[in-house]
């Protein structure tokens, strides 16, 4: 009996320690860096708040077809985004964007302007990649929001 | 000389005065000192201008350039309605092109979407809210989705500097 | 569609190029430049080969620009100088340029020079010093090209003539 007792107890303890060991650990939060850029061809941001890009970012911008020679960061944001779920985060007073984990590298992405979905996209956005939205702006200049994974 | 007279020794200059009119001027360029300068003045700059324009370059890539009229061209074309009269077989042409598409498409996704490289999974992308906008795409992994927004949309003012 | 991308590719600098001479509006001449390549695909049935197809898609996009310049006028108040100038009544004082401005420039610093003094001048008068010296545009074509009459091109095409002597003068004294 007393071995029967014995032996349930280590089968039950090895049973625990198999599930616990076995168990695949918790995946982190994707986190998605969220940059808003100005384009102009002005060698000075008008804005003393703006700061040079990002060596990486100037570096992809460079091979892009854009024609604007000086980039400025307006805003930096990282979004931490659950596995299976978004998260949304303000990059302007009246603009907010939303990140939605679609499983592997896959996102969707979606703009808000003044509360209202004004662009949704779904993007593979592997670690080491880069997602450029952007648009002209008032005076020959551009706007762009670039996305970069962090983790 | 008037000024109908100067407009006259242009048109002259120029060689779109009749053969009579044209006569009579050189005949008062034979004897009018003020016509003669004039003349000579607007000959000079006529063969400065013709030194040519200054070149100039597209100030964009040519894809980038060919991309965004190939995308107007496209939106241009699906707006259009179908013409009203139509032969069978230029309806069967109509619908053998979008099929045989889709038939080479589905091939092609299902070449790709072998087992899942999460690295290599393609993209799959949703229509964009914006109709206008179109994506380039390069090897490094470096993907551009412009927006055909007016200049004055939300986040464009608040990158014009003044606001922040 | 491809081949139309090679005629967009052979043609782009040039159109763009006379879409930016008249408009001076960098953003303003790729815009009208993108529409004139969409129209020009649109009409592709109507080119007869009457003409090169450069010398046709020119002729797209300068009236597209001047669709774009009517649009701006009607924006714009006129100046007083501006209808003096199409009425004949400035360069009738501007003294006659005996010396050549232009004369012993290299082609280069020629071209920049007459870029430079051609910003100078209103887009009525430019566009006209365009047509007529650059597109070879007799007066009547002109005329029927702006929407305007004969007599206009002419007192026009010569105000711009007598304004862009002046002006290279002035260049040409401020080296």
């Amino acid at each position: 009996m007393k071995r029967t007792v014995i032996g349930l107890v280590v089968f039950l303890c090895g049973l625990c320690g198999i599930t616990a060991f076995g168990q695949a650990p918790a995946k982190p939060d994707k986190k998605i860096e969220v940059q808003l850029l100005w384009g102009t061809d002005s060698a000075t941001s008008p804005n003393a708040g703006h700061k040079p890009v990002q060596p990486d970012v100037h570096k992809r911008l460079k091979t892009l077809p854009l024609k604007w020679h000086n980039y400025f960061m307006v805003t930096n944001v990282t979004l931490s985004v659950p596995r299976g779920q978004s998260a949304k985060a303000p990059i302007s007073s009246k603009c907010a964007i939303e990140i939605k984990d679609l499983g592997q590298h896959n996102l969707e992405v979606s703009y808000f302007g003044k509360d209202k979905k004004v662009e949704k996209r779904t993007q593979s956005l592997p670690k080491g990649e880069m997602l450029f939205y952007g648009g002209n702006a008032p005076g020959t200049n551009a706007w762009l929001v670039v996305l970069k994974r962090l983790e | 000389m008037d000024y109908d007279a100067q407009l006259k020794l242009q048109a002259y200059l120029d060689g779109e005065l009749p053969e009579a009119e044209a006569k009579d001027m050189a005949k008062c360029l034979a004897r009018d000192q003020d016509a003669t300068v004039l003349l000579a003045e607007l000959k000079n700059t006529r063969q400065a201008l013709a030194g040519g324009e200054m070149p100039r370059q597209l100030p964009e890539s040519g894809e980038f350039f060919w991309s965004k009229i190939e995308r107007e061209i496209e939106r241009s074309e699906l707006s259009q309605p179908a013409p009203a009269h139509e032969s069978l077989l230029a309806r069967w042409r109509r619908l053998l092109v979008p099929v045989s598409a889709a038939a080479v498409l589905g091939i092609i996704i299902l070449v790709m979407v072998g087992p899942s490289n999460s690295s290599l999974a393609p993209e799959s992308e949703v229509a964009s809210e914006d109709s206008g906008s179109f994506v380039y795409r390069d090897e490094s992994g470096t993907t551009l989705v412009w927006l055909s927004y007016p200049a004055e949309n939300d986040i464009a003012d608040e990158t014009g500097g003044n606001r922040l | 569609m491809e081949a139309f991308e090679e005629l967009v590719a052979r043609h782009r600098d040039k159109i763009y190029a006379r879409a930016f001479s008249m408009m001076r509006n960098e953003q303003e001449a790729v815009d009208l430049s993108q529409e004139a390549w969409v129209k020009g695909w649109q009409r592709l049935k109507q080119f007869q080969g009457d003409s090169s197809f450069g010398t046709w898609m020119t002729r797209i996009i300068i009236n597209l620009c001047l669709d774009q310049l009517r649009k701006h006028k009607r924006q714009r108040t006129e100046s007083i100088e501006a209808m003096d100038e199409d009425s004949g009544g400035v360069e009738r004082q501007m003294p006659v340029i005996t010396v050549n401005p232009t004369a012993g420039l290299e082609r280069a610093e020629l071209r920049q020079r007459i870029d430079k003094a051609m910003e100078l001048l209103s887009h009525e008068h430019r566009t006209v010093l365009i047509l007529h010296e650059f597109e070879e545009m007799e007066y009547k074509q002109i005329a029927k090209t702006m929407d305007c009459s004969i007599g206009t091109v002419m007192s026009r095409l010569f105000y711009a003539r007598r304004k862009l002597a002046a002006l290279l003068t002035d260049l040409k004294k401020a080296e």
